[in-house]
């Protein structure tokens, strides 16, 4: 037996993967157990996680795989101290800090903390992506195209998968970076770096791209063979912890929106243009891959791949016939990447068309469930499928809010359907409801459908034999009024295609709630409120639904009513703003 | 005082101008040499010919350089003179842009792992 145990930590989103005689057994990121959102530590619950799912000591496991090689990254970190000397003196001893800490000890570490006693080995963070999206895919041979911030050196990598074999071709290096230039804008227009960029994307719709070609004659310029060039007046994040300078405030006549504040158009403008931006660049890019491997299908990875408006353009806009990326294709899915490289051969074809690949991680059965309600001296009910379906759609039609808990979480940061709240996308105010008092955040963010796989051409404009769950695709004219709550301004939406032998208790409830209301598509938005990490017991299911305006919450085969609960108090969590 | 003024003047006057002048031709050599080995500048190097054929033409320069150089060379000397060529080479030669070492724009060659138990490439 071949036990491989894949870690990722101390940057961002910390997961932990196994992998049992080459089949991925679980994964999960350590944020859902610590409750902390992309918590970049060591993620010992995880493998805990992992190993108990599979019924595992750690003495069983062959060999442990870090996901990056710590050291090349930390060569990167001192030359760009002295090559941006003195100002690159700032970032350093601020990195040196944690490197003393932690980041040069990740192997005692491993081993002291884990008490492994086996191989120890590290993979690169670009390999990592790489294997992941070629392992998972369903080519034989394909081109791959790995984009994120930086890994230990590279930003952008090309590479090609053939015969079961990764191999990367050329990288661009830091700090030329499509991903750090989206994190610029990201930080520019007042959000998160590391999880505000979706936030951009949301909002770029709402704006007109009026500064795209100011972007492009001053701030990053693109050769024919897809390498781009930053210019680093206009940045400040390779020498200081900020991320754009002040001639950049210069350049669009505005400072920085600090966060939380008004959203003036002229931030929805830069949105829309640095989408606009981005989205050129990755579409050269992605012709330039196309050239040198000659490949008709494309592998995507890396944090930029979660990108999912440009994503639709790949398809129409290059030569490739279809292209892959796993759900977890940001640095959350860099564990499974890693333990997937050492194996160094494809997942069986059983499990990917299950799509297990996308559950991997902590079910709970029907007692811990009940434990759990019982515990909180909850009024519940224990329903049939049927009755669960029937009351569900019932619920939903009414324009009540679902929350959605069955099997296995995700191990991505979608929600795929087992951490997902629900609801009716027919009422017009249904996402401004849901923004505000359900997930608690901005209310210009879109919402994501998830419809049946019978029903979905007619709701959406499909192309036959593509996966359109990692990408926004446009929602018929006819139907926007239908659907107006999940259908964003620019008429497009991030749709999950669902089939019956997909999630089966979900599928039902599609095709019910359709029968009732007239259109098999529902709202579905990941379960937790914002600075939340998504749920992962029942508990903090439970929480979730009390701390929100939810209105009821399906767990298994349990309902709850927050009416019949009149009696239980909000919890009023407190999560940092993301 | 008196015997450290006295040790300063022995030490100055120990070599003659023509082992001066010879120890400062090696001292130019070294730093030739150190130049090409570090991918030191042109400019870099033209300084520094300049200045040793300057000390070793000059007496009085060639005997102060070879007087710092030994007091920076002692053992509490060369931590000074370690931690001061560090300071000097952060704030005024690397933003000098003195060395060579261009930064990387477009693609390069992707480093494979060759051994994965190594935490480097």
């Amino acid at each position: 037996m071949s036990v491989i145990l894949g870690i990722s930590a101390y940057f961002h989103d910390s997961s932990a993967a196994l992998l049992v005689d080459g089949t991925l057994v679980a994964a999960a990121s350590e944020e859902r157990f610590s409750r902390i959102k992309y918590d970049a530590s060591l993620p010992l619950k995880s493998v805990a996680f992992c190993l108990s799912k599979a019924n595992l000591s750690i003495d069983e496991v062959d060999e442990v795989v870090f996901f990056e090689k710590p050291f090349t990254k930390f060569e990167r970190i001192l030359d760009t101290s002295v090559r941006f000397a003195p100002y690159g003196f700032v970032p350093f001893q601020k990195a040196i800090r944690s490197w003393l800490k932690s980041k040069f000890w990740v192997a005692d570490t491993i081993r002291k903390q884990l008490h492994f006693k086996g191989n120890l080995s590290f993979s690169q963070h670009h390999l990592s992506h790489a294997a992941l999206a070629a392992y998972t895919g369903p080519y034989d041979s394909a081109a791959i195209v790995i984009m994120d911030g930086v890994g230990e050196r590279a930003c952008t990598t090309i590479g090609v998968y053939e015969n079961g074999k990764v191999q990367l071709l050329q990288e661009q290096r830091f700090p030329h970076s499509i991903g750090l230039l989206y994190s610029a804008f990201t930080y520019f227009c007042g959000f998160k770096v590391n999880g505000g960029e979706y936030k951009l994307m949301g909002l770029a719709p709402y704006g007109t791209p009026r500064f795209t070609q100011l972007i492009r004659d001053h701030v990053v310029k693109q050769k024919d063979d897809g390498s781009i060039e930053l210019n680093l007046e206009y940045f400040r994040f390779h020498k200081d912890v900020e991320m754009t300078s002040k001639k950049m405030e210069s350049l669009f006549g505005v400072s920085k929106r600090k966060p939380e504040d008004e959203l003036l158009e002229i931030y929805k403008d830069i949105a829309a243009s640095i989408q606009e931006v981005t989205q050129q660049l990755v579409l050269q890019l992605i012709h330039s891959a196309h050239q040198l491997t000659g490949k008709k299908h494309l592998l995507i990875g890396g944090g930029v791949a979660l990108n999912c408006v440009i994503n639709q353009a790949i398809i129409s806009q290059t030569p490739f016939e279809s292209y892959w990326l796993h759900s977890a294709s940001g640095d959350s899915g860099c564990a499974l990447g890693a333990a997937l490289w050492r194996e160094g051969k494809p997942i069986s074809s059983d499990q990917r068309l299950l799509k297990a690949i996308d559950f991997l991680g902590p079910s709970y059965s029907d007692k811990e469930i009940e434990e759990s309600i019982l515990q909180k001296q909850l009024v519940f009910s224990s329903l049939s499928d049927e009755e669960l379906i029937e009351t569900s759609s019932d619920l939903l039609k009414n324009g009540k809010v679902l929350g959605w808990f069955q099997g296995a979480m995700e191990v991505g940061p979608r929600a795929l359907g087992n951490r997902s709240i629900l609801a009716h996308p027919g009422f017009p105010d249904m996402q401004k409801q849901l923004n505000l008092k359900i997930k608690k955040r901005e209310g210009f963010r879109p919402f994501a459908p998830i419809v049946t796989a019978e029903s979905a051409a007619d709701y959406f404009d499909l192309q036959e034999g593509v996966d359109y769950s990692r990408m926004t695709t446009v929602a018929k004219a006819k139907q926007v009024e239908s659907m107006p709550s999940c259908v964003h301004v620019d008429g497009t939406s991030r749709i999950q295609v669902l089939a019956k032998t997909d999630q089966t208790l979900l599928h039902q409830l599609l095709v019910r709630f359709g029968e009732k209301a007239g259109i098999p598509v529902l709202i579905n938005t990941s379960f937790n409120e914002r600075g939340e990490p998504m749920v992962c017991s029942p508990n903090e299911a439970i929480a979730c639904f009390f701390n929100t305006e939810m209105d009821a919450l399906v767990i298994g085969n349990k309902l709850i009513l927050k009416s019949e609960n009149a009696h239980i108090q909000h919890q009023n969590n407190v999560y940092a703003l993301d | 005082m008196h015997w450290i003024k006295q040790q300063l003047k022995d030490f100055y006057f120990r070599l003659t101008n023509r082992q001066l002048w010879i120890f400062l031709i090696l001292l130019g050599l070294v730093f030739t040499a150190a130049c090409f080995r570090f991918h030191l500048s042109t400019y870099m190097l033209i300084a520094g010919l300049v200045f040793f054929a300057i000390a070793a033409m000059i007496p009085p320069i060639g005997r102060s350089v070879y007087l710092l150089l030994m007091a920076l060379t002692s053992p509490i000397g060369w931590c000074v003179s370690m931690i001061s060529l560090a300071f000097v080479f952060y704030v005024i030669v690397s933003p000098m842009r003195l060395f060579k070492k261009k930064q990387v724009v477009g693609w390069v060659k992707s480093t494979e792992t060759i051994d994965p138990s190594q935490q480097y490439e």
